[in-house]
């Protein structure tokens, strides 16, 4: 595994997913969220670095998903796994807790990871942009 | 994508999280998630809804499944464990922070500890869909 590359897709895609999950859930998307949480269960203000913590922690797991797919990095293969990866891990993550608890109501488990889509395509471009000018690290070489 | 292969994981990988599941969250570690909710909040569902369980924990195995497929060679049990392990407790961390930021459910020791007992949880389903995906043949390719 290329650390270097990982590193660098890592921040680059937690900063991205941060600031795409602010435009769409905190101007685009806002009021539906609003309409659709139920009262009490919900800051009055986000504690910022738990989910910055929680974009790179993301951002990884894209990377990793990103620099494992067969053949060359492109920006459709980011789209493409950046979209799909994220879809998967917000229906678990929100069908779970609709499971679980109150605070998430069913309307809020089907269209959360649809947005996510979103977040996800455009996050996926970005890491495979980037990685595409990070030039691979050197491995060990077959002796001549 | 191999969907043949695709379609067995994410059926025995959502399988192993509901059972894998039960045992731990249900059984071994309940007392923890009901002490380190925040007071009075009424956020856990008595019951719980068992078919949005079964939806999720099929994501899961489906997400699971890719990383799996996309690594090269055969799989083995062990890089199974592996790449469930990573993923799950990637997942959850990623999630477990989110929702600690944004909700009043829970205090700061569910998401230090939730991410650990899902690496167990995620590792054990990629485990068994390694095993699994080592018998079912690749699809032939054009």
């Amino acid at each position: 595994m290329d650390s270097k590359r990982l590193m660098v897709g890592t921040i680059i895609g937690g900063i991205a997913y941060f600031a795409v999950g602010y435009l769409i859930f905190q101007l685009a998307a806002a009021d539906f969220y609003a309409a659709n949480r139920p009262s009490g269960f919900y800051r009055e203000e986000p504690i910022l670095w738990a989910t910055v913590a929680g974009s790179l922690g993301i951002g990884l797991l894209l990377t990793l998903g990103i620099m494992s797919r067969e053949g060359a990095l492109t920006i459709a293969g980011g789209l493409v796994t950046g979209a799909l990866y994220n879809f998967l891990v917000w229906f678990s993550v929100d069908f779970i807790h609709h499971g679980g608890q109150e605070a998430q109501n069913l309307t809020l488990a089907i269209v959360d990871p649809l947005l996510e889509v979103i977040r996800g395509g455009i996050v996926g471009v970005v890491i495979a942009a980037i990685l595409a000018r990070v030039p691979k690290s050197a491995g060990i070489q077959p002796a001549r | 994508m191999d969907m043949k292969r695709l379609a067995i994981g994410t059926v025995v990988g959502g399988a192993t999280l509901f059972v894998v599941g039960y045992l731990i969250f249900d059984l071994a570690t309940a007392d923890f998630y009901v002490a380190n909710l925040i007071a009075d909040t009424g956020a856990y569902r008595d019951p719980s809804l068992q078919w949005a369980f079964v939806l999720g924990d099929l994501a899961s195995g489906a997400l699971v499944t890719l990383g799996i497929t996309s690594r090269p060679g055969t799989p083995t049990i062990g890089s199974g464990l592996l790449t469930g392990a990573v993923i799950g407790f990637l997942l959850w961390l990623h999630a477990d922070l989110t929702l600690y930021g944004l909700t009043n459910v829970w205090n700061i020791t569910t998401p230090m500890i939730d991410p650990l007992f899902e690496a167990i949880h995620h590792g054990t389903a990629g485990a068994v869909i390694a095993a699994v995906l080592a018998r079912v043949p690749r699809a032939a390719t054009a």
